[in-house]
């Protein structure tokens, strides 16, 4: 009889990325890195598990421009494409580092992932991931929940309620429409709440969020069993706060086992290695060196000098790290349990991208966890939140404190000197569509087409993911690009519509080429 | 930060250069002056790109919408308003705009009762602490933001832009919504129903904060602030942010 769960988390996010008017675009690349190194790896985890009867449970968040992009046959073409370059590039390398005793049998081991990749893409799911999540969804032991619709910061969003509403109407939308169910659940973008952000959440239908420890902790009135229990708020819905130590031991640089020595060394790619002119074919088109994702060394320590990756050493890594994880909670749940007398829920969520992208290992990790949980002790079990709330429906009723799991746990991240300038348009713009929605209930026709791509070009504008990057500095002009060019976009519809003269041909073109929520209704900002 | 990748090796070759003509040996020097110039250049460019991926491309002949012109956001939309957004329990960040109108209307009230204008001022209001608690901010006038240090978790706050008369008088451009600061701390508000003896809800607390099995509860309060500043999140340390070096 178990003591205690566990509650694993995997946010899975990337913004919406789509450049149809080039060849190959950069940043179009983070899908398709995300694709083969971390949404495949941990599909085959899934069903390796599910293969070999292994009972577990598993929350992931897949975002609705995630989602999106999953379902998007171009964005999916592209992919196919990309697979193949990374199979030839792959061979290319069997070949240079034949008779190499270091580096031959990596060379074929990529080789062997890339092949996988394409067969589990195009053969088993059609060039359409969604299928595998929803199979395992099915099959009872993943939960799926949503995201905001463009994972918008909602506690700066806020000053016009219309404009959460709007982000949390279009994901439960979203959601049901790709997914076919309406999600039970919602991860708030870098688990921003506010107070009151619940109270759309409920009227939306869901049922649950997930906050930062402090969200909690520093809630009103004080929660008696800390982060180990859910809460309710006021409004009804749950809210469920993150364990800070088993997030340090795979997050924290000091203390974290992504960082150990055995482990493949993120920063050691061919893309940066090898000499230009090999390589340049299987870079972005505009030339410039990015990560192939092929990469043979590992960390080694810390200083310049890497050693060559050997996968067997790892792999023995990472079943011991799990092994550590798992006794960690084990031994976690049954000092709570004493202390509350009432089995504790341990909440530990992670970026999906952690798991095959940054932590090579990471999918392995969480394989050999899940099994040893299910095989080799009954003190922890696995467990989604809304399995916690059936099992314990009775939970204390607090307000969560405004907070985030961004640096410095509040809005910081997201408002500083490198992206505060974007705010005063973004709350414009939000207050001129709930304007326009308001007093065009009924439109059609050409009128409708805009008012549908001004809420689009809203939600993309209001996007976290720029103001995250302009603050952190890589790809920020990109990201500030982004801003302007959706506000932009927004403004001369608009404009259209105030004058009632609305430009068929640029309508036309700014819908291809903003192309996200087919199924847009405006209103959902009236 | 993008490392790159270990130097190649150098293939530039080395002439033999012919001892009798100094001209020739210029030259030849010069070639390879030359050739190491350009390697170099190379090198840098390479560099360049890496730091700046996006570059804008002209785009092929594929349908999309390409903005008239230079498009450049407005620097006000001619409202007369006031926005505060919190950042966290200690800071307010605030932006306005206030129409040339506005200002006139203003400066013309102030002139009616013989007063005199004096400061641009961001008056911010302590609406918790009952009327008439603020404090001013002396903007300028040229700035259309500020972030506030109001230094008070759990506290609801308003905000004026205007101006402040040599007499003291205060007159309002415009007011700004009301915010409230979060916490920074654990509430001192109990539930009559969810209560837990103090001693192990501090252990709880030090136990959901990650800060391991505390003595005391004096212990676990010193640690709250410092807590805060070390929230290990995402992005943090293995995004492609981290300054971490391996």
């Amino acid at each position: 009889m178990e003591k205690g769960y566990l509650s694993i988390i995997l946010h899975a996010h990337l913004p919406y990325v789509r450049h149809p008017e080039h060849e190959r675009f950069l940043e179009e690349e983070w899908f398709y890195e995300a694709v083969t190194e971390t949404y495949i790896p941990l599909i085959k985890v899934f069903q390796a598990l599910v293969r070999d009867g292994v009972d577990f449970r598993i929350t992931m968040s897949l975002t609705p421009t995630l989602l999106s992009m999953m379902v998007d046959p171009l964005l999916q073409s592209r992919y196919v494409r990309h697979i193949e370059r990374l199979i030839e590039l792959s061979r290319r390398e069997m070949e240079r580092t034949q008779g190499d005793a270091h580096f031959r049998h990596l060379a074929e081991m990529y080789h062997g992932l890339f092949l996988d990749a394409r067969e589990i893409f195009c053969r088993h799911y059609h060039n359409d991931l969604t299928r595998a999540f929803k199979e395992f969804q099915d099959l009872g032991k993943l939960e799926i929940i949503t995201c905001a619709a463009t994972h918008g910061f909602l506690p700066l969003l806020d000053t016009q309620k219309e404009a959460v509403r709007a982000q949390v109407k279009v994901a439960v939308l979203t959601h049901e429409k790709i997914l076919g169910r309406k999600p039970r659940g919602i991860w708030l973008p870098e688990c921003g709440y506010a107070p009151g952000v619940d109270e759309i959440l409920k009227e939306q239908g869901l049922r649950f969020f997930i906050v930062d420890s402090h969200g909690i902790l520093f809630g009103s009135p004080r929660p008696k069993f800390g982060v180990y229990a859910p809460v309710y708020c006021r409004s009804g819905v749950a809210a469920f706060g993150r364990d800070a130590e088993s997030s340090k031991s795979v997050w924290s640089a000091e203390e974290g086992y992504p960082g150990d020595s055995h482990y493949r060394e993120f920063y050691r790619d061919i893309g940066f290695d090898l000499e230009y002119d090999y390589i340049k074919p299987y870079l972005n088109g505009d030339g410039s060196r990015v990560n192939t994702g092929i990469k043979y060394y590992r960390i080694t320590h810390n200083g310049p000098h890497k050693e060559p990756y050997s996968p067997h050493a790892a792999r023995e890594k990472a079943a011991e790290h799990a092994g550590n994880f798992m006794f960690n909670r084990e031994k976690q749940v049954e000092y709570l349990e004493s202390l509350m007398n009432q089995k504790p829920l341990i909440v530990s969520p992670y970026d999906a991208e952690l798991f095959g992208h940054w932590w090579f290992e990471g999918p392995q990790w969480l394989e050999f966890l899940f099994r040893k949980i299910h095989f080799d002790q009954d003190t922890v079990k696995t467990i989604t939140p809304i399995e916690y709330l059936e099992r314990h429906p009775r939970n204390q009723v607090i307000t969560p404190s405004m907070s985030s799991w961004g640096y410095k746990g509040y809005a910081e991240v997201w408002l500083c000197g490198a992206n505060d300038w974007i705010y005063r348009h973004l709350h414009k713009a939000a207050e001129k569509m709930i304007l326009q929605a308001k007093e065009r209930p009924r439109a059609e026709g050409l009128e409708r087409r805009a008012l549908n791509q001004m809420a689009r070009e809203l939600l993309l504008a209001q996007s976290s993911d720029w103001a995250f990057i302009m603050k952190t500095g890589t790809h920020s002009s990109y990201a500030a690009k982004r801003t302007r060019d959706h506000l932009e976009r927004f403004m001369r519809l608009e404009e259209g519509l105030q004058k009632n003269s609305i430009d068929t041909g640029a309508l036309e073109s700014i819908e291809s080429t903003d192309n996200i929520f087919p199924w847009m209704d405006y209103r959902v900002y009236a | 930060m993008r490392k790159s990748g270990p130097k190649k090796a150098s293939s530039k070759s080395k002439k033999r250069t012919p001892k009798k003509i100094l001209k020739a040996a210029r030259k030849t020097l010069r070639k390879i002056k030359k050739k190491i110039y350009r390697k170099r250049l190379k090198k840098i460019e390479l560099h360049k790109t890496e730091a700046s991926v996006y570059e804008p491309r002209p785009a092929p002949d594929y349908p999309s919408y390409k903005p008239a012109g230079g498009f450049e956001l407005p620097r006000s939309y001619g409202d007369d308003k006031m926005v505060l957004l919190v950042r966290d329990p200690w800071w307010l960040f605030a932006y306005w705009e206030v129409t040339q109108i506005r200002q006139a209307q203003v400066r013309e009230a102030i002139h009616r009762e013989r007063l005199s204008p004096d400061k641009t001022v961001l008056r911010v209001y302590d609406e918790t602490a009952g009327a008439g608690v603020f404090f001013d901010i002396e903007v300028g006038v040229f700035a259309d933001n500020w972030y506030v240090d109001v230094g008070k978790p759990d506290r609801e706050w308003v905000a004026e832009l205007g101006i402040r008369t040599h007499e003291g008088r205060f007159f309002a451009w415009v007011r700004s919504n009301k915010v409230r600061t979060p916490r920074a701390g654990v509430s001192d508000v109990l539930d009559e129903e969810w209560l837990l003896p103090d001693e192990i809800y501090w252990k709880l607390f030090g136990l959901s904060g990650g800060l391991g099995n505390l003595k005391s509860s004096m212990d676990v309060r010193e640690f709250l602030e410092r807590y805060l500043n070390s929230i290990v999140s995402s992005h943090t340390p293995f995004s492609e942010t981290s300054l971490v070096n391996r």
